[in-house]
This record gives C-alpha cells, structure tokens and sequence, in this order.
C-alpha cells in the first residue's frame, strides 16, 4: 500500500469511527523537537585527555576519505483528527496520528551517490488501540492494509491527550529507529559491504543489535551534555581545525557494564574554523563500536581523517551545515522527496 | 439485457472497419531504454504545450548524442498514452543554493580542490509538445522518457497515424531525414497539397550567404517534388547570380562520392540524377545576335523582346520619379500609335516619336495634349532602354520569347538572368510571373502547377512599405496561386528584407544559418533561445523546417544536391 492510500485510509477510518479529521499544520516533530544526544553518560578517557592534530594534510587528503556508505533515517509524525471515546465515565479525545517513517543508504562510486538498496518505508496511523469505540471497524481497517500502531500505556493515565500525542511521537521514533536497524543489518551482510564502513546520522546509542554497530561510523550534529570536568570540555570547544579531542569510552549513567550494555568509543572533531563564529561550529562527536576499545586511538586518527576529507562539498546552506556532512545531507533530500509532505498529507485529509 | 448508455453521435452511422493502432511500444525505441522521467513542479508544472523531465543517470551514455531539437517520447505510466516532445532547452541544475555556497564548498575559494563527493547534478530538459496518441489537449502525468522510434519519429510530427498509415491528402514530399539523438533516421516529408496547392503552396528558405546551402536545399528538394508528386507540374528557375543553376542538368560527382548522400536518395527513394533535359534561356548577345549572354558554356536558348512582346512591360521600366501623369498620358498616345499604324519594332516607334516631335514649333510647344519637354523627355528614356537592359529588347527585327506555353509536366526551365542590372532582372522576372500567371488562369491550361524558383527574393519584393508592381503580384501570387498553380519557391539571406506577406503565406519555411542579428525579428520570436543558438552554428546541409502541418519546426538534413553547382563545374575535354 502507498502512502497516498494509506493516507486515504486513515482519514475512512476516523470518519469511520465517528471522529473528526483534522489535520494540524506541523508535525510532532517540529513541534517536540529533541536534541537526539543529549543523554546523560557517564564516560571514561582512553587517552590522555588531550587534542590531537589529526594528521590530515590539506589539500592532499581532501578526497582521502575511505567511507563509501552513508545512512540516515527519518520520520514524519502528524496529527490529523481525534475521535471521541468513552474512558469510564469520562468523554476522551483519542489523537489519531499518521505516520511515515523511511531510511537510506547511499553508495558513493566514482564520487556519484546513489542508492545501496532501495529505502525502507514504512507508513500507518497511531492510536491507542484499545480506546478506539468500535473495535471491529478498527479490525476492519487493519485486514484491509492499514497499518494501525498501537500507543497504548502500560502505566500513566491513559486518557491523557497530551500524553498520547507524546507517545505517538516516541512510537515513531521506535519504528523509525527500527526499520534504520533493519536497514543496517541488510547492509552488513552484502557482500559488496564487506569491510567497508557505513557512516550513520547521529548517535550509535540507539542501536541494540551490537552486529550492527561494528562498522558504524556515528556523527552527532548536535549535543546538550558535558561529559568531563569544565576545564576539559572547555579545550573541546577550543580546539582548532583538524583537531580532535581524547578518545573516551561511555556508556548510560544508570546502565551496569557487567550486564552487557551499550557502551560506545567516541571522540570530538572539529571540521572546520570560522574567525568569530560560536564554539561548537564545526564540532562533531563521532562513536564507533566498543570492539575497537583497544585499537580506540588509531582507529579515531584513521576515521578522523576521512571525515575531514568529508568535510567538502559543504551543505551549505543547510541547517548546521557547518557539521552536516553532504552525503549525509544527500540522504536526507533523498527522504524529503520520498516522503508526503505535511500540504499533500493536508490535501488528502481536506480533499 | 444490459442498456447502452453512450450517446449517439453523428459518427455511429458512418463507422467503418479502421486498421488497428501500432502497440504503444512500436513507437518508441525500446532498445535504449528510458532517458529520463518527466517531472512538474510548483513552479515549472507541466502544461499540456510543453512537459519537463530530467536526464537519467545513465546520460553518459545518452548525454552527449541529445541535443537541441531531438525528438523525445514520454510514455505515461499506465502506459495508455505517449506524448511526443522537440527539446527547446537543457538545463543543468545543482543542489548548490549560490554562488556563495559553491565557492565555500571548494574550502572558501579553493578552485583545486579535489573533493570526495560530486556535488548533485542533474540535467532538465524542457520540450514542447508536438503530438500524442490520444489525440487529447491536456497536461502531461507521470512518465518515462524515450526516444522514439522511426514510425514514433514520423507520428509526432503528423506524417503518419497512430496505425502508421501516411495521412497526408497528397503525395508526400521527402525534404531530408530528421536524425535523433539515438541515431534514429527518419524520412521528413510535406504533404504536396500543402507544397503546391491547393491547400497551402509556397516556399521559402533564409540563410547566411555561402553557408546555408540554400540553393542545394531548393535544388534537391524540387528534384524530390518532380519525383513524387502525383500532379503534373513544370519548374521555372531564375539564375540570378554566378552560374549557380547553370548547370543542373549535369550530374553532381560529389554527391556521387558521398556515402551518406547515396544513401539519403535511396531512403528517400529519389533517383540520383541531375535535371535531365533541363531548357536553359538567357538574354541574347547584342554583339552576337545568336548568341547569348549566358555564363553557362552548353547549349542555351536566347530570348529577346521586340515591341509587340515588350510593349505591355514598358512604363515598368521606367523610374518611379520619371512615371508621372504626363509621362502616362504621352505613353497612352504612343500606345495608341503602335496599335493603329501599326508600328512594329522598336525602332518604327522611334522614330515616329523623333518626328512627332519634329512637329513642334516655337508657337506650337503642345503635341497630343502633351508638351514638347514631356515628349523629349519620353523619347529620352526610351531611346536609352534598348542600352540599359542589354540584350533584351530588340530595336529592328522579330524578336524571340521564352516558350512559356510549351511548358509541360515534369519540364525545367532556367532563366539565366545575373548578366542583368537589378531593374533588368525585375524586367525578366516580372514578365515572366505575369506570363505564367496568365498560363495557369487559361482555360487550357495542361499543369497543375508551375513552381518558379528565384534566388535574392528581397530584391524583387523588398520588405517595408514600398510598393511596387511587381511585388504586389508576388504578393498576390503566394495569397492565391495556391489555387491557381502558381507556386513561388523564394531564398534569401535575411527574411526580415523580405515583404511581410510572402513569408507569412509560404506553407513551407526553411531556416538555415542564420546571423543573431536576424535572428531578433519578429520571423523567429515563436522559436527558444537555445534553437536560436543552435541556429547561429547550423552547420551545411541541415536547415530548419517549419511547415503548416508540422506540430513544431523540425532540423533536417538534406543530401548534397543531384546536380553540379554552377561554380564546379568543369566541362569534359
């Protein structure tokens, strides 16, 4: 099923249902927008905590890069009506969402981006199940081909519209997050992969399936925490170009290394300078697998320098396109325009 | 039972067994596999005269050959419909937002770096809309962009129907071959009902001097014409200049030589031969009674004109400012004389002038109503015409005209005029446009048409507001010899110095390399930038065709002419 009959769907359903189509003018993301680092860690130095000139010769490394895979994915949640519900002896709004979520991998050859594999799209509405009124339309509608996500809580007030709109989102997010997951596992088992290294939008944290990360290449655009003492962190934020800071392992705050968690190597990299520009321009963290714990120096020199070479063309004038790496931000047009956008899903809902 | 709930039409009745439709992919080429997708955006939608698409990846491969002018087919993706389109404009776009951002992207103005990822390219190209299957006026959906095959090629600019059937009304007249992108040839023809009547008639071919290759293109498509047309036609040709038509009926060794060219004649299912029997006609020799004045080293036939044969031309060959009231009435008197006496020749004319003239005393200055300084002055002029138009009057004895009523299907005629001054040449080609109008309006008349060539058509209908004879008959000729037969086959350098008129009741149009400077009249305002462009370096041998039935003007390449261009000729020892 296309994401246009999807949509058509989704509206018969809450029509359906007796409730009323909506249709809000943003998503849920640009309205919960979530600065997808910023998790409390706790991290450990594996170096001397220092910055280190990457040995990068400019021009001559300019094209040195060694990545040939880059990945991102992205999801597009919106709210297009509600449906009125019973709960007890309360009258609830029950938020009924669309979702769309896709993710990519880009293959450079000969300096061409193209497509590895074709995407992974996945696409249907939200709502917490078990509060829809009529149960057997809402039967109906999934054996027709309607993808129905449940948002149901398992603990909170489950009546709650604001906090289903929240769960909408986070479910989202968890499709999302899982289809890149099953995209990544594809790709680790080709035989033209083989080897090689794939370069991923954002952190590797969200990722459970330890395979999977091995040959990851995470670049976080965007961080709230401080994971060192003031003075340190400080000399990140002063590193100059082609620098990069101490390799440092980490892992969640709360999480017990003995039972087996996610723990990641990283290191900041600055890609370029800007004579009065802000402190984080140009700064990226970088994570790779906890394998490489032992070879974490070298293997942060070796990468660093391919990310700097990553650094031209820019995608300039993307948002932090002073960070954003082009092929990354190719993976992303390449989503954009896979995507219905937020005046078609409109269109469908009011046509 | 089940209802019928269509609607009769006036059709029902009338409905007969129609030969099936080709299959969608008969007209395209499927072999080469898609170019491009057709793609409307916002702000560039497709409408349903012009459709937009991008070039495919793979345009390494097909990039190069796609051009200006090349002929596209977009298949829609339910594939019931494929829409042919004539590329007007390619456009090669970036993701690069700026100037700015391109000059950051090579690390802030560094034009040597060597970057690990091409920036996103992608070419668009934009057609206009010639034809679909459907038959339908709408915009285009969604679809897959190939070139299409010969039949698709012949279809999109309405040769043939969707069965691949011809659907012209007359005979089909090859002009060229139309060669894509993909290598695909295909025969470019007009519809003789459109070239010689009655539907449409005329032709006419601009150019730069030297390089559009006028004459070859005028030659061979009049060998084209004789060979398939299905009327009974003659052709008459004014050599206006050097020996450029002198030599026509002699074969032409280069073309012999030509692969390409032989190969054309024979797609295009002409004889490779000159025009055999050719009759060639100049202005005698004053020195040489029998002779002629011809540059043309064969057998020529002389024309000179006595008084009988000129008479009806002469107040044509005076001055405009010289042509007065007075100068008329004294004419009319002499009119009158030449009738009555009669007089014969030029010279019993003039000397009755000289002593009508004689007559006048100092008390008597008035002759016939007219003074004396009039008819001096009219004897003047005439004295001097038998000098100024050499060899085309005769002053004493019959003179000799060119056989216009032998004239007979499948018959050549060149006139060899360049020898003359330009009011000499106005003379010949005047008389002979009114001879053969009055041919084609006899009641006996045994042609269909008669097609008359002539070279440097501004100097004989000059654009702008003046007016003279002879162009209000060449004006009049093209807006009603289509029904008469008269056809006029026309070239010059610049069609803006050409009367408006013509050029815009010629059916058949045929640009060849054009200056920018011409190139900004109003003639080529329908046409884009880039065939503009493309217009300027048009190399010899191909020209631009723009015919009434043709949905847009079309690039077509023409074979070197059947005969020998009047400058290489070489005459066997």
């Amino acid at each position: 099923m296309n994401g246009n009959v999807s949509l058509r769907k989704a509206k018969e359903f809450i029509t359906a249902e007796g409730g009323e189509v909506a249709p809000l003018s943003v998503t849920e993301e640009e309205l919960n927008p979530d600065v997808q680092d910023d998790m409390t860690l706790h991290a450990e130095a594996l170096e001397k905590m220092d910055v280190y000139d990457v040995p990068y010769e400019y021009p001559k490394d300019s094209d040195c890069s060694e990545f040939r895979f880059f990945e991102d994915g992205r999801q597009r949640t919106i709210q297009i009506g509600h449906i009125r519900a019973k709960y007890g002896e309360n009258l609830i709004l029950i938020p009924v969402h669309f979702f769309i979520v896709a993710a990519v991998i880009l293959e450079r050859q000969e300096g061409k981006l193209e497509l590895w594999k074709g995407p992974l799209i996945e696409h249907g509405i939200l709502v917490p199940k078990s509060l829809v009124p009529d149960q057997t339309v809402l039967t109906e509608f999934e054996k027709s081909g309607l993808a129905v996500v449940d948002t149901e809580s398992q603990s909170g007030s489950p009546g709650d519209y604001y906090d289903m709109r929240r769960r909408a989102l986070r479910r989202a997010k968890d499709h999302r997050l899982s289809i890149e997951q099953e995209l990544i596992r594809q790709w680790r088992t080709d035989d033209r992969a083989t080897d090689a290294f794939l370069v991923v939008d954002g952190t590797l944290m969200n990722m459970r399936d330890e395979q999977n990360v091995e040959r990851c290449i995470g670049v976080s655009k965007s961080f709230g925490s401080r994971y060192f003492e003031i003075s340190k962190h400080n000399e990140i934020m002063q590193m100059r170009e082609f620098q990069r800071s101490w390799v440092f392992r980490f892992h969640g705050e709360n999480d017990d290394l003995k039972k087996g968690v996610r723990e990641r190597v990283s290191w900041y990299l600055r890609l370029r300078n800007r004579h009065g520009a802000d402190p984080e321009f140009g700064l990226i963290r970088v994570e790779i697998a906890k394998k490489y714990i032992d070879v974490a120096s070298e293997r942060a020199e070796r990468f660093s320098r391919s990310l700097l070479s990553e650094r031209l063309p820019t995608a300039y004038p993307a948002p932090r396109w002073d960070k954003h790496l082009y092929p990354i931000c190719g993976c992303e047009a390449y989503l954009g325009s896979i995507m219905p956008s937020i005046p078609t899903i409109t269109a469908v809902m009011q046509g | 039972m089940a209802t019928d709930v269509r609607q009769q039409t006036i059709f029902d009745d009338a409905k007969q067994p129609a030969p099936a439709p080709l299959q969608t992919d008969a007209f395209l080429n499927v072999g080469t596999g898609a170019i491009g997708r057709t793609v409307s955006t916002k702000f560039e939608p497709n409408t349903s005269s012009k459709f937009l698409f991008w070039l495919a990846k793979q345009r390494e491969k097909v990039g190069p050959s796609l051009e200006i002018g090349n002929i596209v087919a977009a298949k829609s993706d339910d594939e019931a419909d494929v829409t042919f389109g004539t590329i007007v404009e390619m456009r090669a776009y970036s993701d690069v937002d700026s100037f700015i951002a391109d000059y950051l992207s090579h690390n802030f103005g560094d034009a040597t770096i060597e970057v690990p990822t091409d920036v996103s390219e992608v070419v668009v190209v934009t057609c206009n809309v010639m034809r679909n299957l459907s038959l339908k006026t709408k915009p285009l959906g969604r679809s897959q962009v190939f070139f299409p095959s010969e039949v698709g090629i012949r279809y999109a600019y309405g040769i043939v129907d969707a069965c691949g059937q011809t659907i012209f009304t007359g005979a089909a007249i090859p002009i060229g071959v139309f060669e894509n992108g993909d290598g695909t040839v295909a025969n470019v023809a007009v519809d003789e009902d459109f070239v010689i009547g009655p539907e449409g008639a005329h032709l006419n071919v601009s150019g730069i001097s030297g390089l559009a290759s006028k004459t070859s293109a005028v030659q061979f498509i009049i060998k084209s014409l004789l060979t398939h047309t299905r009327k009974s036609i003659a052709v008459v040709m004014f050599n206006v200049k050097s020996r450029d038509l002198l030599y026509i009926d002699q074969p032409n060794s280069r073309t012999v030589d030509d692969a390409w060219s032989k190969a054309a004649y024979s797609k295009l299912a002409i004889a490779l031969e000159p025009f055999q029997g050719a009759r060639f006609f100049a202005p005698a020799n004053p020195n040489s009674p029998q002779g002629t004045q011809s540059l043309r080293s064969l057998l020529t036939e002389r024309f000179q004109w006595d008084l009988q044969l000129i008479k009806n031309d002469i107040p044509t060959l005076f001055d405009a400012d010289d042509w007065d009231d007075k100068m008329e009435g004294t004419w009319y008197r002499i009119r009158e004389q030449i009738e009555t006496t009669p007089l014969i020749t030029y010279a019993n004319m003039m000397d009755w002038i000289e002593k009508t003239i004689e007559r006048a005393t100092s008390g008597n200055q008035w002759l016939y109503g007219q003074h004396v300084a009039t008819w001096n002055k009219m004897a003047g002029r005439l004295r001097s015409f038998p000098r100024s138009y050499k060899g085309l009057i005769a002053t004493a004895g019959k003179g000799l005209d060119i056989p216009w009523q032998n004239l007979k299907r499948g018959d050549v005629y060149v006139v060899d005029i360049q020898m003359l001054t330009d009011r000499g040449k106005k003379l010949v080609f005047g008389r002979a446009v009114r001879e053969l109008s009055d041919l084609m309006e006899s009641e006996h008349k045994q042609l269909d048409a008669v097609v008359v060539f002539v070279d440097e058509l501004n100097k004989f209908a000059p654009g702008g507001n003046v007016r003279t004879p002879l162009k209000s008959r060449l004006v009049d000729i093209t807006s009603r010899g289509r029904s008469m037969g008269l056809v006029l086959v026309g070239a010059e350098q610049f069609a803006s110095s050409v009367e408006k008129e013509i050029i815009e009741n010629c059916s058949t149009y045929l640009f060849g390399r054009t200056e920018a400077n011409e190139l900004r009249s109003p003639n080529y305002a329908a046409f884009s930038d880039e065939i503009k462009t493309k217009l300027m370096m048009l190399p010899q041998g191909s020209l631009l065709a723009k015919f009434a039935k043709f949905p847009q003007p079309i690039f077509v390449r023409f074979p070197f002419p059947p005969c020998t261009p009047g400058d290489q000729y070489k005459a066997t020892p």
